[in-house]
């Protein structure tokens, strides 16, 4: 074994520590039973992968040799256990997702290519294979048109023609707004270069996700021991500070009507809501700092909502909810990567009112997104 | 009228703060546990430290040009007092007691050798301060995590000698965390002397700031709270609970969002059992409840303070105001109208203090 394999070996186990999702995926179905048909549940954080995604993983991996997301994009094209489990469900956008669906009382899935998407492949081969991608997943939804929506995928390293393709996957393929897998080569959508994506998503009235992946390589090193890079707590560092650079910028006063949507409870944004608010009116007050129109948490309430995606917590909703409101928060389960029951039974279990419940499983989905009701 | 006068006055007419007519009360016992001091030692080391490095941009560096720049202004006035500006203000409010710590980033951006001795000689003064008004300080020692062994020995002697409630520790140390191995000794001694370990932010570590310092996010918005719950966090997973159960750390901020990710880190752990990684002895939520306690410093936001008692249990959330960074009037404001029980205020207000630093009132 030469030293490259090593270090590739040593990535991968690394990595494995950090990797979403239970080992089995079977366990937790045992601890849930089927939700009942009371709800219309619209799971907002779905993933799949597409066979041009996956051999443009494996094609990296002839010349890339470290990163955190390189370890994860490795493994599911690796013949681990979690590979075999996990692999073919990413890859089923059809009549086994939706039995799958059925069995875990999914109504709906808006689907979305795994992170880190295409955002690791040069501009051209992202372009390229977000297009393919795309139309794979038109496909699905056409033939399951109650079943699955979905997110484009876009490569935000060209944000000239990622605008073009912005408005085919409305225009033309009827999808449902964008998926952004946090930063592109470490660079953030606050940035001007990347105006033009926010710019066109506002136009078109659809929201970009920003879904997690490894913080830059340059930013990882506190987090590399434990495992700490991926979804245990690295993942919500690097999105929620995706979500702060935007609440922060100024883009919400140039793109007022731009909707950004963030997994897992808001990536630990709304816990911050007061600090950042007065932090930021005394810096004003004191320095002269900072060039927002309005508090923060204007922003957070008007263009930002959460998705409940791997934080099945009722006090963290209970927490969410009292400081967002229930008009921005949607349900998530994360599948494959999470249970889509063990999500349904946290939801149907909270002891929260019943209209905002609705709101949660659908009523926003279906505005945000524009779903058929 | 100069504004602190007009806000005594105002604060006098409790109604004009909203106050309830009780905020005042003197039957309240209120111990505040985040409270910032300097000493003129710490101020000419801290000023040696950014005057010999002019080009630094970072944040602390700019902030240390300001606050050394004038030791008349108002921030450094109020750091280096005890008995003209900070008794008057507590006894205006109520605030029957401050635990003081040295401001952040306290010795942990000195010379190894210049920081221990600023240390010790922060700690001597501290408990000379202490002693001068009995019943209305008590102090958490400063040490120097660069020479871990004199740390360790400056925590026995701040315990046996100086009679000093626990031990402040601002984040990183030159990058470093104190799940690195050869912090440990300051870990062990903390634990075997049953001195909690007050984490208190500072400008997150070299790597991890990059994407925080446009907007200046690497501060009290965001920064801080990545910085300071990762070090958390990454205490917890390298096992030192488990090699030092009685170890208690203290994080402000209302847990610096740490106990908001309870559910995942324990689902993440869990999977990682799954996988057959047998990383830690417990699960996070377990280590949460047991080895950390809160407090409120900076985040008077009665939701979170709700989710807070919730998730950690009411015996683990400490009151704070972050005198003199935070205002007095409203951290008291926040607490008297909090939708909290009486039993639960009293708890938050001084018990849990009390107990958690050994305070004798």
């Amino acid at each position: 074994m030469n030293r490259r394999d090593m270090l590739g070996l040593a990535g991968a186990l690394g990595a494995a520590a950090a990797l979403p999702g239970l080992a089995s995926g079977q366990a937790s179905e045992k601890q849930f039973s089927k939700p009942t048909g009371k709800y219309r549940r619209i799971a907002t954080e779905e993933a799949f992968a597409t066979q041009p995604q996956l051999d443009g993983f494996r094609d990296i991996g002839k010349f890339l040799t470290q990163g955190a997301d390189l370890s994860f994009t490795q493994t599911l094209i690796g013949d681990s256990n979690y590979a075999k489990n996990m692999t073919p469900r990413l890859l089923d956008i059809g009549a086994g997702r939706v039995a799958r669906m059925d069995e875990d009382g999914v109504a709906l899935q808006v689907l979305s290519l795994t992170s880190p998407g295409v955002q690791l492949f040069s501009p051209d081969t992202a372009i390229s294979i977000a297009r393919e991608s795309n139309d794979i997943l038109v496909e699905a939804i056409r033939k399951y048109p109650t079943r699955f929506a979905g997110l484009a995928a876009i490569a935000p390293h060209d944000a000239e023609r990622s605008v073009v393709e912005m408005d085919r996957a409305i225009n033309r393929l009827g999808l449902n707004g964008f998926i952004v897998n946090s930063h592109t080569n470490g660079e953030y959508l606050d940035e001007e270069k990347f105006w033009p994506i926010l710019e066109a998503a506002e136009a078109l009235d659809r929201p970009i996700y920003i879904h997690p992946r490894s913080l830059p390589e340059t930013s990882l090193a506190p987090f590399r021991p434990y495992g700490l890079g991926g979804a245990s707590w690295g993942y919500a560092v690097e999105t929620g500070t995706h979500g702060m650079r935007l609440l922060f910028s100024g883009v919400f006063d140039r793109f007022p009507r731009l909707k950004i949507v963030l997994g897992h409870m808001g990536e630990g944004i709304p816990y911050w809501v007061y600090r950042f608010d007065h932090m930021y009116a005394t810096a004003k007050r004191n320095w002269g700092t900072g060039s927002l129109k309005e508090p923060p948490s204007f922003y957070l309430k008007r263009n930002m909502l959460i998705t409940t995606s791997g934080m099945f917590s009722e006090p963290v909703l209970r927490y969410c909810l009292e400081v967002l409101g229930a008009d921005n928060i949607l349900w998530a389960a994360d599948y494959p990567y999470q249970d889509m029951r063990e999500a349904a039974a946290f939801l149907d279990a909270a002891r929260i009112p019943e209209a905002d419940k609705v709101k949660i499983y659908s009523g926003n989905a279906e505005r945000v997104f524009h779903l058929k009701a | 009228m100069k504004r602190r006068t007009l806000l005594s006055a105002a604060v006098g007419l409790a109604a004009g703060m909203g106050l309830p007519a009780r905020a005042s009360s003197a039957s309240r016992i209120r111990i505040a546990t985040e409270e910032a001091f300097s000493t003129r030692e710490h101020m000419r080391a801290m000023k040696a430290l950014v005057d010999a490095h002019p080009e630094v941009t970072r944040f602390d560096y700019k902030l240390w040009r300001m606050i050394t720049g004038n030791l008349e202004a108002d921030t450094p006035k109020r750091l280096l007092d005890f008995a003209q500006l900070r008794l008057p203000e507590m006894d205006q409010y109520g605030v029957t007691m401050q635990l003081l710590s040295l401001t952040s980033p306290g010795v942990q951006m000195l010379d190894k050798d210049v920081a221990v001795g600023v240390a010790e000689s922060t700690n001597d003064e501290l408990a000379e301060v202490i002693a001068r008004h009995p019943g209305r300080f008590a102090g958490l020692a400063t040490v120097a995590p660069q020479d871990p062994a004199r740390a360790a020995k400056e925590i026995e002697r701040a315990k046996n000698r100086l009679r000093l409630n626990g031990i402040v520790i601002n984040s990183h140390t030159n990058n470093e965390y104190l799940d690195n191995r050869k912090y440990w000794p300051i870990l062990e001694a903390a634990a075997a002397m049953d001195m909690p370990i007050y984490i208190h932010p500072r400008t997150p570590s070299d790597q991890m700031r990059a994407p925080m310092d446009d907007y200046n996010m690497g501060s009290a918005f965001w920064g801080y709270g990545i910085e300071t719950s990762t070090h958390f966090v990454r205490i917890m997973m390298s096992g030192a609970f488990d090699r030092f159960p009685n170890l208690t750390i203290v994080l402000g901020h209302m847990g610096e969002a740490v106990h908001f990710w309870i559910w995942r880190l324990d689902y993440m752990s869990k999977a990682g059992v799954q996988r057959g990684e047998t990383p830690i002895k417990l699960l996070p939520s377990e280590y949460l409840r047991r080895n950390l306690r809160i407090t409120t410093s900076g985040q008077e936001n009665p939701a979170a303070l709700r989710y807070s008692i919730d998730v950690l249990g009411l015996w683990n959330v400490m009151w704070a105001i972050d005198y003199p960074y935070q205002e007095t009037p409203g951290a008291v404001r926040f607490m008297e109208t909090a939708p909290l029980t009486e039993p639960e205020r009293d708890a938050i207000y001084f018990q849990n203090a009390q107990r958690v630093f050994n305070i004798k009132l």
